[in-house]
């Protein structure tokens, strides 16, 4: 009963992260699938060769496509990396949320399955077969995962009859979709946060854009600590040890905040992990992470301004090549 | 030369776009066959670069243009006007001489109608010019020597 309650904020903290991850989720699927006659919110249609987005489309030949997709996805995770800065990674990132979907409902809820996370000297009970339909079950997600994705680039309703067919119509687009899923797969059962921290574009803008002002999760009062290590424990990072300072894998889950919160509930009123800057601004907008208002406001248009020139530039009619058929009445 | 046979025999059997006559009457070093239509933009390019290749080459290029007609009329692009013969068909009938899903189509055939390149995109002038200089040094078209006059270097220098 005691634990229970001491376990409070962090069940609250994993509720809430668990609303946004679904929120998050439906938008992504739900984004590419609204469309008002025939024209996509946002789509990349390289089966008709078109750029369709807030209901407007424009013809574009398909390597132009794939540049304005490039420059799209550049403008994204430099926004999020100005605004949201690496509390994305912990709350919003699809790769974290699938990942969270394998640890904490398939093997968590599913299975039971405890596995023995960053604390060595601990008898876990080994559970073969239940580790084995937890595999399966994270193979059946993983064959799943990649449809959203797909749906950016193709529309829905033809990619699903091209997916029901066996993709007899396009092995290369088959070969491809089953290269992501086994991808996928193998990242959340053996790369783990390797991929976080040493691939990932997003990370990699982020380790970059330095500001001083960045907010991350640090340790503040060594006297207080416990040492109970519970957040050394729930960190989903293997082997990282926020008390023992800034971390660069850290992906600002705020798991240990919220557990530390709780062990520490009868003696102080907050946690010794909190959401803080280098200088030492406590508890920052979770909007505006990166930088003070103004610059974050300023970065952010200068981007947009930018991006936006760029795919308007390239999405220029003049740059027309050939035209399909299908597009007739685009012009 | 035997896809091109085959080519011509189906425009053959449609008689009244006779392309093959047009294209036999009146032959010149290299014949340009343009599919277009009225509502692209990338047609209309290519129309105003083939128009000035026509311009600068009269007398040994030939082209012909097909228009491929289209239902909707309502909102057509400013047309560029065409410098040469254009002849109306429907997308079905143009079907038959390999119009697929896009326009512009163009076919570059050389002295003997024999097809020298197929190309679904806007051309460029430069490759005309190139082209129409190859032929008249005696090159091919694609930039090297006829086979009876190439020498074998490498089997030269083995003796």
């Amino acid at each position: 009963m005691e634990k229970r309650e001491k376990m409070n904020r962090f069940e609250q903290h994993a509720r809430y992260k668990n609303k946004l991850a679904l929120f998050v989720t439906l938008a992504a699927i739900a984004l590419p699938m609204i469309s008002f006659e025939e024209r996509h919110l946002l789509l990349f249609n390289f089966y008709h060769n078109r750029f369709e987005i807030l209901f407007f489309a424009f013809e574009v030949n398909t390597p132009l496509l794939a540049s304005i997709f490039v420059v799209f996805a550049v403008c994204v995770i430099l926004v999020f990396n100005f605004t949201y800065a690496r509390y994305f990674c912990g709350h919003l990132c699809p790769k974290t949320i699938l990942k969270n979907l394998f640890t904490e409902v398939i093997e968590g809820k599913l299975f039971q399955i405890l596995k023995p996370k960053n604390i060595q000297n601990e008898t876990i009970d080994k559970k073969p077969l239940q580790t084995f339909f937890a595999y399966i079950t994270l193979g059946v997600v993983t064959l799943a995962a990649p449809l959203p994705f797909f749906f950016y680039f193709i529309p829905y309703e033809i990619f699903m009859q091209s997916v029901l067919n066996g993709f007899v119509d396009a092995p290369l687009l088959g070969m491809f979709y089953g290269a992501i899923s086994l991808y996928l797969f193998a990242e959340i059962l053996f790369f783990k946060e390797f991929f976080c921290s040493y691939l990932c574009p997003y990370q990699l803008v982020h380790a970059i854009t330095y500001n001083e002002e960045k907010s991350y999760y640090a340790f503040s009062d060594k006297e207080a600590c416990i040492a109970c290590d519970m957040c050394v424990r729930v960190c989903p990072i293997p082997d990282l040890d926020i008390k023992k300072g800034y971390d660069p894998r850290c992906i600002a889950c705020g798991d240990c905040s919220a557990v530390c919160a709780d062990m520490l509930e009868a003696k102080r009123s907050t946690p010794l992990l909190v959401y803080t800057d280098a200088k030492g601004v406590k508890n920052r907008s979770r909007f505006f992470s990166f930088a003070g208002k103004k610059k974050v406001l300023l970065l952010v248009a200068v981007t947009l301004i930018l991006g936006i020139g760029a795919i308007a530039t390239l999405a220029s009619q003049k740059n027309l090549t050939s035209c399909r058929f299908v597009n007739e009445s685009l012009h | 030369m035997k896809q091109i046979l085959i080519l011509f025999s189906l425009m053959f059997s449609l008689g009244a776009n006779d392309l093959y006559e047009l294209l036999n009457h009146d032959k010149k070093e290299l014949s340009i066959v343009l599919f277009y239509t009225k509502w692209c933009p990338a047609c209309q390019e290519s129309v105003a670069i083939l128009n000035e290749i026509h311009k600068k080459f009269q007398d040994k290029i030939k082209i012909i243009a097909i228009e491929i007609q289209s239902q909707n009329t309502s909102n057509y692009l400013v047309n560029t006007p065409l410098l040469f013969a254009s002849i109306p068909l429907s997308r079905e009938e143009a079907a038959h001489y390999g119009l697929q899903e896009s326009v512009p189509l163009i076919y570059i055939f050389d002295k003997e109608l024999k097809l020298i390149k197929k190309q679904n995109e806007t051309p460029k002038k430069e490759y005309f010019i190139k082209l129409v200089t190859r032929l008249k040094e005696g090159f091919l078209a694609n930039g090297t020597l006829p086979i009876e006059q190439r020498i074998d270097l490498w089997k030269k220098e083995r003796k």
